[in-house]
C-alpha cells in the first residue's frame, strides 16, 4: 500500500473519531487565521502602544512636581518682589493687560 | 598534623581554635550521642558540620544546604550583621545554596571569625564555621571607621541597627522623634504618627525592630491631589529647617532628617506624607490600598519602648500593604515587592529629582583621594582670559577649582547637589584659609534652580558661570536647568566657561570606569546656548586637553557670552 494512500487513510479516520468539540475548535482556528493573519502583528502593535501610552501617562505624572514647584517659587518668592515696587508692578500688569 | 578539616563537633581533641582544623593521627572519638558523618571534600573552605546541615565559608561566600523557608540571620562572632532569606537563596549544581558576601561585608573580611546562620524566628543556630579570610590572624570585626557595630541593612548599606546601640543613645534618638512629631503636629498641624518599621515594631511587640536603623513617621496631608500634597512638604521641609533640623529631600513626599547621636553616629528620621487620591491610600513609596481617611483618623496612642507615640487608627491597613499579609512574623531579610502600579504613581508624581545623587556620593567615598586638589588645566586657563571677578562653579566636586579661583582673587561661590560633597568641598576650602560660599543645589528640581538663579542675578556685578565635567553627566532635566540657572545669573552680563565630554570620547578608556555620561555634540550645545540669548565666543575640541591619569578625554571647551 502506497504511503500516501496510508497517510490519507489515517487523517480521514483521525477526522471521523474526533469529537464535535475538536472540529468546532479546528474550524473557529481555520476561519480566524483566514480573517485575522495579522495576529502576531496587531500583538506587536497593541504592545507598542501600551507602551506609548504608560510613557505619556508618566509625562503627565512629573507634570505634578514641576507645577508644584512653579506655584511655589511665584507665590513665595517673586510676588513679595514684585510687591516691593508698585509703580513697577502696575506697568507690568497693564503690558500684560494689553496683551490680553 | 593532618590539612584535613576535623569531621567532628567541638570539643574534641582537634583543635579548632587556630588557622585551620588539625585533625590527630588517630580519630578522635567523638562526643557522646554525635551522629557518625560523612567525610566532604573541599579542601579550600573552612567548614563544619551540625545536624546535617553543612555550611561552607570561604572569601566569596557561603555555601548551605539548608531547605526551610525562613530568615537566616548570619551572625560573626556572635553578633548579626546580615539576614538572608534561605529559600530564595541560589541553588547551585552541587546542591549546596550559593550567597556572594556583599561588597560592603566582603571588603571588610580579613581575619578570623565563627560564622552561624541563626533561624530568625526561633534563634536556633541551623550551621557553624570556623572561617578565615585573607591573611589577617586577628577576629574580623564589621565595625564603621570609629570601631562601632554595623550591620547591612535590606538596601545593602552598612548601618548602626539599634540592637547594637546603647540604650542611652537609643534614648536620646527617641526624644529627638518626639520633637518631630510635635512640630508636625502643632507648627504644622498636620496629624503624624509612626510608620512603616516603626509601627511593625510597636504592633507586634511595643518595641524597636532590632535590625532597624532609623524611625519612619507620616503624616496625613490635608489635600487629594499631588500638586497640593508636594506643595505641602515644601512647607513642611521649612518649618522643619527653620527649627533648625537638617532636611534632605528625597522626592515631593518624603523628607530625610539627619541628626547627630549621643554615640557620635549621625542616624536619620523619614518623613513621609501620606495621601488619599481617587479612594486609594498612598505613602511613599510602597503603601497604595483601596482607604479612606478613617484609616489614619483619629490617631490612636501606642506604647513603643515605654512611650505612648501616635499611630494610624487602623495599623493593618498600612501593614499589611507594605509588608503583605505575613507581616505579623518577623523577617529581617524582608525585601519589598513593591507593586508596578504603586512604583509608577510614586515614581511619576513625586519622583525624578535624586537622578544619580548616591552614585556621586558613592564615587566621591571610594575615588575622593584620587581626585587631585590641584587646579584643573581648564581653572588655569580661565584665570589667564578673566580678570577677578563673581564666579559661580557649578559641579564644584572636591572644590579644587572653586578654591584655585578664590586663592586667586574671585569671588567664588560653588554648588554641588550631594550635601556630604558640598560639606567635604567646605573643609578643604576652610583648611586652604580661603573664602567660598558653598551651596548644595539640585539642578533636578525646577524649584532650586530658578531660586538659585535668582539669588546669583541679583548679586551686583559681572559675573562667570563656570562648569568643568558638569553637562555630560546630566540627565536632560538637569541641562535644561543648568541653562535656566546660566540664563538668569548672567542676564546683567557675563560670560560662561564651559568643558565636557564629546561624542568621540564615548569609546576612549575611563579612569573611573563606565558610568552615566551623555556624550555630547557641541554644536548641539552651542545650538541650546544659542537658543538661551549667548554668543559663542570661543570653541575648541579634542584631545591633551583635560588628561587624568592613564585617560585622555576628548572633551570641548566653550566659551559663552551674554
Amino acid at each position: 500500500m502506497e504511503r500516501s494512500s496510508i497517510r490519507d487513510r489515517g487523517i480521514s479516520a483521525a477526522r471521523r473519531i474526533a469529537s464535535p468539540r475538536v472540529h468546532a475548535m479546528v474550524r473557529r482556528r481555520s476561519k480566524l487565521q483566514e480573517t485575522e493573519p495579522e495576529l502576531p502583528t496587531q500583538i506587536a502593535e497593541l504592545t507598542k502602544r501600551v507602551n506609548e501610552l504608560e510613557s505619556e501617562v508618566q509625562e503627565n505624572r512629573q507634570l505634578n512636581m514641576r507645577l508644584a514647584e512653579l506655584i511655589t517659587v511665584v507665590q513665595e518668592l517673586l510676588l513679595p518682589i514684585a510687591q516691593r515696587d508698585d509703580k513697577r508692578l502696575n506697568e507690568l500688569l497693564a503690558r500684560y493687560a494689553e496683551k490680553l | 598534623m593532618h590539612d584535613r578539616p576535623c569531621a567532628h563537633d567541638r570539643p574534641c581533641g582537634c583543635d579548632a581554635a587556630t588557622l585551620r582544623f588539625r585533625v590527630p593521627r588517630q580519630p578522635c572519638a567523638p562526643p557522646p550521642g554525635t551522629k557518625e558523618r560523612r567525610t566532604l571534600s573541599d579542601s579550600d573552605a573552612s567548614r563544619a558540620r551540625v545536624d546535617d546541615r553543612v555550611l561552607l565559608v570561604d572569601g566569596e561566600g557561603m555555601r548551605f544546604v539548608f531547605t526551610e523557608s525562613c530568615a537566616l540571620d548570619v551572625l560573626f562572632d556572635g553578633r548579626r550583621v546580615w539576614s538572608i532569606a534561605a529559600a530564595e537563596q541560589e541553588r547551585g549544581n552541587d546542591g549546596y545554596r550559593h550567597v556572594s558576601w556583599p561588597d560592603p561585608l566582603r571588603q571588610r573580611l580579613d581575619g578570623l571569625a565563627l560564622i552561624e546562620l541563626r533561624d530568625h524566628v526561633s534563634g536556633d543556630v541551623v550551621a557553624a564555621a570556623e572561617a578565615s579570610f585573607g591573611s589577617g590572624s586577628g577576629r574580623v570585626e564589621i565595625v564603621d571607621g570609629q570601631g562601632r557595630p554595623v550591620a547591612l541593612t535590606k538596601y545593602g548599606r552598612l548601618n548602626h541597627p539599634f540592637e547594637s546601640t546603647n540604650k542611652a543613645a537609643v534614648e536620646g534618638y527617641l526624644d529627638q522623634v518626639e520633637d518631630v512629631l510635635r512640630i508636625l503636629r502643632d507648627t504644622c498641624h498636620l496629624p503624624a504618627f509612626i510608620s512603616y518599621g516603626t509601627l511593625l515594631g510597636a504592633v507586634r511587640t511595643g518595641k524597636l525592630i532590632g535590625h532597624d536603623v532609623d524611625v519612619d513617621l507620616g503624616y496625613l496631608s490635608a489635600y487629594d491631589n499631588p500638586v497640593d500634597v508636594i506643595r505641602e512638604t515644601f512647607r513642611v521641609e521649612r518649618v522643619l529647617r527653620d527649627q533648625g533640623w537638617r532636611v534632605v529631600r528625597e522626592n515631593g513626599g518624603f523628607l530625610a532628617l539627619f541628626f547627630p547621636q549621643s554615640d557620635g553616629t549621625l542616624r536619620n528620621l523619614d518623613v513621609f506624607s501620606c495621601f488619599i487620591v481617587n479612594g486609594m491610600l498612598h505613602q511613599p513609596h510602597d503603601v497604595r490600598t483601596p482607604a479612606d481617611r478613617s484609616a489614619v483618623l483619629p490617631l490612636r496612642s501606642i506604647d513603643l519602648e515605654g512611650r505612648q507615640l501616635p499611630a494610624p487608627a487602623c495599623p493593618e491597613v498600612f501593614l499589611e500593604s507594605a509588608y503583605g499579609t505575613g507581616w505579623q512574623t518577623p523577617d529581617p531579610s524582608f525585601e519589598y515587592h513593591t507593586p508596578r502600579a504603586t512604583k509608577r504613581r510614586i515614581h511619576g508624581w513625586l519622583g525624578g529629582q535624586r537622578a544619580r545623587r548616591d552614585y556621586w556620593s558613592k564615587f566621591y567615598n571610594l575615588y575622593g583621594d584620587r581626585i587631585p586638589a590641584e587646579p584643573s588645566l581648564f581653572a588655569q586657563w580661565v584665570v589667564t582670559r578673566e580678570p577677578a571677578t563673581r564666579l559661580v562653579e557649578v559641579g564644584c566636586g572636591n572644590a579644587r577649582d572653586a578654591i584655585f579661583f578664590a586663592d586667586n582673587g574671585f569671588e567664588v561661590t560653588g554648588i554641588d547637589f550631594v550635601p556630604a560633597i558640598v560639606n567635604r568641598a567646605g573643609r578643604a576650602a576652610e583648611s586652604r584659609d580661603v573664602s567660598v560660599d558653598f551651596q548644595t543645589v539640585n539642578l533636578y528640581s525646577l524649584k532650586e534652580s530658578l531660586t538659585v538663579g535668582a539669588v546669583i542675578a541679583h548679586q551686583p556685578g559681572r559675573k562667570i558661570v563656570y562648569a568643568r565635567f558638569l553637562l555630560h553627566t546630566l540627565t536632560d532635566v538637569g541641562r535644561e536647568n543648568f541653562w535656566r540657572v546660566t540664563r538668569m545669573a548672567l542676564s546683567a552680563g557675563g560670560r560662561c566657561y564651559l568643558e565636557f565630554r564629546t561624542r568621540r570620547d564615548a569609546s576612549l578608556p575611563k579612569a573611573f570606569g563606565p558610568s552615566f555620561r551623555r556624550f555630547l555634540n557641541p554644536q548641539t550645545v552651542i545650538a541650546e546656548a544659542v537658543s538661551q540669548g549667548a554668543a559663542v565666543i570661543y570653541h575648541e575640541a579634542g584631545q591633551d586637553l583635560a588628561p587624568f591619569e592613564d585617560e585622555n578625554p576628548h572633551v570641548c571647551r566653550l566659551v559663552l557670552e551674554w
